[in-house]
């Protein structure tokens, strides 16, 4: 109990110095009811206490937080192959030897978690001074441009060969739904990636090696507190999904980087085990607003003749709960068929499954590729 | 444009492409002093931890000196955390343990019904049966 | 109960009834009435698109992309679908939307690994600052203005029209009284030289793709390419401020 005290009355000591230039508002929210009791009674002798030992203790920080800057600017493989959470992040997705540590700690620092680099002229949040983007560091930045562009790539190359006759629309939206940030962002949790959250004056009353933040993700609130409740607001994208999703890119990017020498297709078949071996049902995704009107246009374009529905099978015409069976044809080839409780949905049902056959068609694999037409226009 | 996209969002398989085990990490937690915790130091003194260690180098182990009961506590991917308590255990008890959290998923235990044994996301194989596609007709 | 309708009286309900059209109208729209194929199969230089001879339009394609010497086959029909822009009669011809799409990732693609390999640097250095590459691939290189340039709309559009295809395209304009801007050229314009890139990877490869990308578009010792056109963008850019 009474280390608890002794720890946050230091905290809130160095807080108050000019160096930190982190808002301490609402930080007793996070120790028990019991021991801020403590704080509050004692608080008149820590507080002089501390500031006497204020000065020793800040140069220390000062050095721990230099280091740190020095070591994330870029990063030893010494020192990355310290980190565990790292060494067991590499072994997890069981990447290859030529993906090195660093470059695996360099996926996991966002541009935005810069610290600031100006630590003798501090200002209010001066820890949000990092966020100006700086073009040489050791980043994730360029990474991730180029885990984005192939991943873009692969997957709608791939998705264009399984489904060659998908609808722009659907095929945009398949894409994303593979690739979306919130997807890339639940990837990289489920790879037991873990966000740096506590500030780094905490690290160092802690003691912490500076090895141990290398294995988590930094990004822009890796110097403030969750509860502190200050939050920037930008037109860039800080939340903490993008953040996850910039390392998933990252990773797949120094993946390629990596081993395009060595092995050419590993960084894409990374990308099939993970991220396409997900599952998606493709025919949920399309929504028709005239399945009958686009489907006879569908005929007129392939020469096909005009499609008829005719009535299969019925029940209860008139009960309360009829059913009818009607299928489309073409000629005397049979487009597709649907069910429904009046004539008319059983219809639309109908030319709705002929288009769905149509656009979800997938080819035989190894054979020629199919280049589609484009999606009817009515 | 007629037809129209609606919203996805793919779903994870672990395992049908890559396999990500889902224990991330585990902390084994002992007191120096305290006698509830003789299994445990012995397991830790023991090679024991280094074999496992090295067959699962993905797990990454903590051990942690704290007063009070020992405990092993496991953390999985899914954000989730398990804790046993272990004390008094002896050393083959703890080792049953910590494999016991190494091998779980971290998902909530949860008592399966009767006919509650399969949970896919595949469609039957099989189909719906239907009384108009059947090939005798069953009439009232 | 389930009545199964017998085949008999399918035929019975329904009998087809075909309109047979005599007279095709060609000039003025007069609504309700049936255009001419041959008046609006046309593009904007007056090209005829039921008229199109391979020695004059698919063997000139070739040529000017120099696929005989790539080796890369591409087929007459994925030609002329490359060329072929989806506003063109209402989407009744096979248009290169979706080529377009794979053909712009793939460009995207290669255009950052371009970028990437590229040994001078694009982004400047701060004082005492290294930039950290992998591999000999330096990542702080994309992203940078240039390297976007390299792929931008304006610049694809130049190549298309300094390559002397701009004629062959077949599209339809939005308003032909007014200017190519209001239109949409340059739109249209890379659309074709991303769909053509599409085409040769879904057609012939990745492997062929790369090649034709790294030796006709990203080449810079060639009279025509993109890095040439993207660095008197640049520059242009440049002397503007």
């Amino acid at each position: 109990m009474s280390q608890i005290s002794k720890v946050t009355a230091t905290l809130v000591s160095i807080r108050g110095l000019p160096a930190s230039g982190i808002i301490s508002t609402g930080r007793s929210t996070l120790v028990p009811l019991k021991s801020r009791r403590i704080i509050h009674s004692q608080c008149g002798l820590r507080q002089e206490q501390s500031v006497i030992k204020g000065t020793g203790n800040l140069n220390e920080y000062k050095s721990y937080y230099r280091d740190l800057k020095n070591t994330i600017d870029e990063i030893p493989e010494e020192v990355a192959s310290k980190s565990a959470a790292l060494v067991t992040l590499h072994k997890r997705l069981s990447l290859p030897k030529d993906f090195q540590l660093s470059v695996l700690a360099r996926c996991l620092t966002c541009r935005s978690s810069q610290l600031p680099s100006d630590l003798s002229a501090p200002r209010l949040g001066s820890a949000y001074a990092s966020t100006v983007p700086a073009n040489n560091f050791f980043d994730n930045h360029g990474l991730n441009i180029f885990g984005k562009n192939l991943l873009t790539y692969h997957v709608t190359h791939q998705l264009m060969k399984k489904y060659p006759r998908l609808p722009t629309v659907v095929l945009n939206a398949a894409v994303d739904a593979y690739i979306s940030q919130d997807v890339l962002a639940s990837i990289a949790k489920s790879w037991g990636i873990e966000a740096e959250t506590t500030p780094v004056v905490d690290r160092f009353l802690k003691n912490e090696p500076i090895h141990v933040t290398l294995g988590k993700l930094r990004f822009l609130n890796n110097s403030l507190n969750k509860h502190d409740g200050v939050e920037l607001i930008s037109s860039q994208n800080f939340s903490e999904n993008a953040a996850y999703a910039l390392a998933t890119r990252s990773i797949v990017g120094a993946l390629w980087a990596s081993t395009q020498d060595t092995k050419q297709n590993y960084a894409t078949k990374f990308i099939d085990e993970h991220i396409l071996s997900r599952k998606l049902d493709i025919t949920r995704m399309f929504q028709f607003e005239q399945p009958t009107r686009e489907l006879s246009a569908l005929c007129r374009r392939e020469g096909l003749a005009k499609p008829i529905s005719k009535l299969l099978a019925e029940s209860g015409r008139l009960s309360k709960a009829p059913v009818f069976i009607v299928g489309v044809f073409s000629d005397s080839e049979k487009l597709g068929e649907g069910y429904g409780s009046s004539l008319k949905e059983a219809k639309a049902r109908a030319a709705t499954d002929a288009l769905m056959k149509w656009y979800c068609y997938e080819p035989i694999q190894n054979k020629a590729p199919v280049i589609d037409h484009g999606a009817v226009i009515v | 444009m007629v037809v129209k996209a609606i919203k996805q969002v793919s779903i994870a398989r672990n395992g049908v492409g890559a396999f990500i085990f889902p224990c991330k990490k585990i902390t084994l937690q002992y007191c120096n002093w305290g006698g509830s915790s003789q299994g445990m130091r012995d397991f830790l003194t023991s090679k024991r931890l280094d074999l496992l260690s090295k067959k699962y180098p993905f797990i990454q182990f903590e051990i942690l000196r704290k007063s009070g009961h020992p405990i092993i506590r496991g953390q999985y991917n899914n954000g989730r955390e398990k804790v046993i308590c272990v004390r008094n255990l002896n050393i083959d008890n703890v080792e049953n343990k910590l494999k016991l959290l190494k091998d779980s998923s971290g998902e909530v235990l949860r008592r399966r019904t009767k006919n509650d044994n399969v949970e896919t996301l595949n469609s039957s194989v099989r189909g719906v049966w239907s009384p108009v596609h059947s090939s005798m007709r069953y009439r009232v | 109960m389930i009545l199964v309708t017998s085949k008999n009286t399918i035929l019975q309900t329904r009998r087809q009834a075909v309109r047979l059209i005599t007279y095709l109208h060609s000039g003025a729209r007069v609504r309700g009435l049936k255009r001419d194929p041959e008046s609006f199969l046309k593009n904007p230089k007056g090209l005829s698109y039921n008229a199109l001879k391979q020695s004059e339009y698919q063997d000139k394609v070739i040529q000017i992309l120099k696929l005989k010497e790539l080796d890369i086959n591409l087929p007459n029909d994925v030609i002329l679908q490359c060329l072929t822009h989806k506003s063109f009669a209402h989407g009744s011809k096979p248009y290169n939307e979706k080529l377009c799409l794979l053909g712009t990732q793939f460009l995207k693609y290669q255009a950052s690994i371009h970028s990437l390999k590229q040994s001078d640097l694009l982004s400047p250095v701060g004082e005492g600052k290294v930039q950290q590459s992998i591999k000999g691939l330096n990542f702080t290189n994309l992203g940078t203005q240039l390297g976007k340039l390299l792929i931008s709309r304006p610049v694809t559009a130049r190549f298309i029209k300094e390559k002397n295809l701009d004629s062959l395209i077949f599209w339809k304009m939005k308003d032909p009284l007014r200017d190519s801007h209001h239109n949409g050229e340059t739109t249209i314009y890379s659309t074709v030289l991303n769909a053509l890139v599409g085409g040769i990877l879904a057609t012939n490869g990745p492997t062929k793709a790369i090649e034709f990308v790294n030796s006709v578009l990203l080449n810079s010792e060639s009279d025509v390419s993109l890095v040439k056109i993207a660095n008197e963008h640049f520059q242009a850019k440049d002397t503007q401020r």
